[in-house]
């Protein structure tokens, strides 16, 4: 169980919220631009830190700790590898810094890898790599990280249809087997759809409770209905 | 916090080499000195000398730049390419180069004697300049290309399309660039020729051509008194210390003038008048800037039978010495990619060797005889003189790697180590290897501090040259410079190489 109690004042947004979500489902985060989609996750893995209140996993208060103690993995728009290092090297910096790799490590690499469906572009650096690929070694990246939360701040967005569709049934097939909690930013109500049951609306410097996202989603009646109206 | 704790020892080491002999040296200024007629010559002498140079640096600079901008020629991209060679084109070549066509036997001399008329000397204020601005017509050249290049077309297209011509255009269009651009580039070029040493010592000397910091150094090569010399180079700092603080008050840090030149060219409408002087100016300053060299290059080939196997060893010398301060410099540089550094760096300009040099003579001199210990002196001083090019050069990497990557590296929990070695260094390497070829050119052809120390035990390349010119042994001279500027250029280029390489 994820408790968020929390809020953020600062000159350039003001957010608050007080919410608990289920260790187990994936939640779509649907809202206007601007209305601190983002910043609501950035706060949530560390990158940010909250004004007043609290974070609480599984009894845990984690507010205070820094992004890679929090059991929070979390995927950004872009940025998501090191262009710099082969495929290989971006995978292993998740389970160890140094140049060596032990044989335990490569055996976790490979399983990883073959379960997102990059077995043998080890050695291709990300620019060799396509759009649906690299978000295969990203997605490969936080599963190696092995936290219960996943925070996906648009990582799809640059790919076209078909493939954002693969990477949501991977996402939905990985989350369902190993029990994670997603929190997946979205501007694309299909998208919402696809995957998650439950919807987080920010609206109004608030985030509000999960609404089912039919509801959240309904273009006549439902929160977002201006939004969605004019998008 | 490794990276604040190094931050915090480089700022120590450059603190204790650049202030540590600012403070022995006023500790050591004469308190009774009196300022004679002498140094209020040097005085005078020093400002218009840098103020002479500057005005006609960016005078000639921007028709040349205008042209270059509005002209589609082959070459050009060479052209503009090459302006950035002076840069890191060792002073004394340049100057040789000069003299074998402005010099007293020279091309023009001889012309001029040919059809009877009187020699032109060079040496004096005259050459001074000629010097000055062989060097910072390319600079002031490429700081206003980079302002042209950047406005946007859109402008220049509302004027053709309002039909503005010749002097409303100008004060349209190009008045605007030329009023923002100018002053900057004026102070940092004044800067520059205010702590000049090596053109000086060639080209200047004599009652009527002596700058302060050439009267520095004679007051302690020749003359031993080191109580003037401190009082002399006091001056001087304050001069240059204020002319860089005022610049930096009025027009702010000086932006980089590195960007590339690649928007492609619109057609325009232009006079055929204009054309003829667009190219009467490329042509004529193009010569300017390429005949001395070539100049150099032919006669040096030609002289080469005559180096002696004795060279070896001011090459290696100077080799080792550059390729050390190019490292340091760089090393330092890391602890400064803060607003900091960039102030700090702007500032170190104002520094001129000389001074530094003398004062880390004074601090040794009770320890150790200073002589002695010449080549750690010179990498000391040609380090820091390093640090802001250094700076410059680096700061935008690395905070474009921090703003990049700094998220992913948390979201790795990497030690401040990790991430030195698997994201930091790496992708720092292209700017890193920019830096220390820089540093490590300007470093190799340096004409300063080995002035005031070098001797019998340790020699450099442009040290050598320089006793050569002073021996009128001219054709060897030419000849080692032929080497000098080779293996300057050489090392830029290698470094180039190593940085474009992509990693493993």
């Amino acid at each position: 169980m994820l408790k968020l109690n929390f809020s953020l004042k600062e000159s350039y947004l003001t957010i608050s919220t007080n919410i608990s979500l289920e260790p187990d489902k994936i939640y779509a985060v649907v809202g206007p631009s601007g209305a601190g989609k983002s910043t609501f996750l950035n706060l949530i893995s560390g990158f940010a830190s909250i004004s007043s209140g609290s974070i609480i996993w599984n009894g845990k208060e984690i507010s205070n700790l820094p992004p890679a103690k929090r059991n929070v993995s979390i995927l950004f728009q872009d940025n998501n590898l090191f262009p710099h290092l082969s495929v290989w090297r971006n995978l292993a910096l998740a389970v160890t810094h140094w140049p060596k790799i032990s044989r335990d490590n490569e055996e976790k690499l490979k399983a990883v890898m073959s379960e997102v469906g990059i077995l043998g572009l080890e050695n291709r650096k990300p620019s060799q790599l396509s759009g649906g690929q690299q978000s295969r070694v990203a997605l490969a990246r936080v599963l190696l990280q092995k936290n219960k939360i996943l925070l996906l701040d648009e990582p799809f967005s640059a790919l076209g249809p078909s493939l954002k569709d693969q990477m949501l049934e991977l996402i939905k097939k990985i989350a369902k087997n190993k029990k994670l909690l997603v929190l997946m930013v979205t501007h694309e109500p299909a998208d919402a759809k696809k995957v998650a049951s439950q919807t987080l609306v920010v609206k109004d410097k608030k985030v509000h409770p999960p609404l089912s996202t039919e509801k959240a989603l309904d273009p006549i009646n439902g929160p977002l209905a201006d939004y969605l109206l004019n998008q | 916090m490794a990276k604040r704790t190094f931050s915090i020892i480089s700022n120590c080491i450059l603190l204790f080499a650049v202030f540590g002999p600012l403070f022995v040296l006023i500790f050591h200024a004469d308190q009774n000195f009196i300022f004679t007629a002498a140094d209020k010559a040097a005085l005078e002498f020093t400002l218009l000398q840098a103020a002479l140079s500057s005005l006609l640096s960016v005078l000639l600079a921007w028709p040349l730049a205008l042209a270059l901008s509005r002209r589609q020629f082959k070459g050009r991209q060479l052209l503009i390419v090459a302006l950035s060679v002076p840069f890191i084109l060792p002073v004394i070549v340049a100057v040789l180069g000069l003299l074998s066509i402005f010099g007293h036997s020279g091309i023009l001399n001889s012309l001029l004697q040919f059809f009877g008329f009187p020699i032109l000397s060079v040496y004096g204020l005259a050459g001074v300049l000629l010097a000055h601005i062989f060097f910072n017509i390319p600079l002031a050249t490429r700081a206003f290309l980079l302002a042209l290049e950047r406005r946007p077309t859109e402008l220049e297209r509302v004027a053709d399309g309002l039909n503005l011509v010749s002097l409303t255009r100008f004060w349209i269009l190009d008045w605007p660039i030329i009023r923002f651009v100018a002053p900057q580039i004026f102070s940092l070029i004044f800067v520059l020729c205010l702590t000049s040493f090596a053109v000086v010592l060639i080209l200047g000397g004599g009652p009527k051509a002596t700058t302060i910091e050439l009267a520095i150094y004679q007051s302690f090569r020749f003359e031993l008194d080191f109580g003037r010399a401190a009082f002399l180079a006091f001056i001087q700092l304050c001069i240059a210390a204020f002319t860089c603080t005022l610049s930096i008050l009025i027009f702010g840090l000086p932006t980089n003038f590195n960007s590339g030149f690649d928007r492609p060219m619109r057609k325009r409408y232009l006079s055929v008048w204009s054309f003829f002087w667009d190219f009467g100016v490329i042509i004529l300053l193009g010569l300017f800037l390429t005949v001395p060299l070539i100049s150099v290059l032919i006669k040096g080939i030609q002289n080469f039978y005559l180096l002696e196997n004795t060279i070896w060893i001011p090459i290696i010398n100077s080799i080792i010495l550059a390729l050390c301060s190019a490292l340091i410099s760089t090393i330092l540089a890391m602890g400064f990619m803060n607003r900091w550094g960039e102030v700090v760096g702007t500032l170190s300009i104002a520094v001129s060797p000389i001074i530094i040099g003398a004062g880390l003579f004074l601090m040794v001199r009770n320890i150790t005889n200073p002589f002695e210990i010449t080549f750690w002196v010179t990498l000391t001083v040609n380090s820091v003189m390093g640090l802001p090019f250094s700076i410059r050069i680096m700061r935008p990497a690395s905070n474009e790697i921090i703003s990049n990557f700094r998220r992913l590296s948390h979201a790795h929990a990497m030690s401040p180590y990790a991430w030195f070695y698997w994201v930091y260094l790496p992708r720092l390497k292209g700017a890193l290897t920019y830096s220390m070829g820089l540093v490590a050119a300007l470093s190799m052809g340096d004409l300063g501090v080995i002035v005031l120390f070098g001797g019998a035990d340790f020699e450099t390349l442009p040290l050598v040259i320089y006793q050569l010119m002073s021996a009128y042994r001219t054709e060897q001279a030419m000849a080692s410079a032929v080497i000098l500027v080779s293996i300057s250029i050489g090392i830029f280029l290698i470094f180039d190489r190593i940085g474009k390489t992509r990693n493993a």
